[in-house]
């Protein structure tokens, strides 16, 4: 792994587009901006790392569950027209 | 996007009752932990149209099954920021196709779970999805599915 270090106010430039700059060092802190295309996610890595591992169990389910699921379901859920949230950022 | 469909019959020969097309999903991020597949198609998993399953296109790739979420937590709301609108071709939030990965812990249904915390957007028109990890900590990784 590339060990670099750098002060309040520096950057690393990962590639031709992606920068990563060191906004604040507060004890044991640090907080970093980015700058990057916006097709790049960026995430926090236990998030990431928690999102995997579900998908992982998730790959795991079989078709004899199948039945049981199927009947969890409301039975009175109506259509949501606006189930999903815009979202400016 | 690519359709997969059923051979024509040869001729002279009936045609059997051909499945409809399965029209590939695209995935511009593969989904976290299956960095090699980003072509899945969707396959339905029950006939009341609750159940689905993800299935990736590779010969060994994996599948989940998701719930419908406008279904089953038709109170969700999801956020799909901008960026993932526009990468989607999803003009309209309101047509997207809405899907929460599975978990049956044990492989019993009655402990199943969602993942409300990063589900799957798919824009019907385009047939390209991604999994969108929501920013709000508190949406659960695993919602039960029994009420």
């Amino acid at each position: 792994m590339l060990t670099l270090t750098r002060s309040v106010g520096e950057t690393i430039r990962i590639g031709d587009d992606i920068e990563v700059h060191v906004v604040e060092v507060r004890g044991g802190t640090v907080r970093l901006g980015f700058k990057a295309p916006r097709e790049v996610t960026i995430h926090r890595e236990e998030v990431y790392r928690q999102i995997a591992e579900a998908n992982a169990l998730a790959a795991q389910v079989t078709a004899d569950s199948l039945g049981a699921l199927a009947a969890f379901a409301p039975v009175t859920a109506e259509p949501a027209a606006d189930q999903v949230q815009d979202a400016q950022a | 996007m690519a359709a997969l469909t059923a051979p024509a019959a040869a001729p002279g020969t009936t045609a059997p009752s051909a499945p409809p097309s399965v029209r590939v999903l695209y995935f511009a991020e593969p989904l976290p932990g299956f960095p090699g597949h980003r072509d899945y198609v969707l396959v339905p998993g029950d006939t009341a149209g609750l159940l689905f399953w993800l299935q990736s296109v590779a010969p060994d790739g994996p599948r989940f099954l998701t719930v419908s979420a406008r279904d089953f937590f038709p109170d969700y709301r999801p956020v799909v920021p901008l960026v993932v609108r526009s990468e989607l071709g999803l003009d309209d939030v309101d047509q997207a196709q809405v899907l929460c990965l599975v978990s049956v812990p044990g492989g019993d249904p009655t402990e199943a779970t969602a993942n409300l915390r990063a589900p799957v957007v798919v824009a019907p028109s385009t047939h390209c999805a991604r999994q969108v990890i929501q920013s709000d900590p508190d949406l659960p990784l695993r919602r039960r599915l029994r009420r």
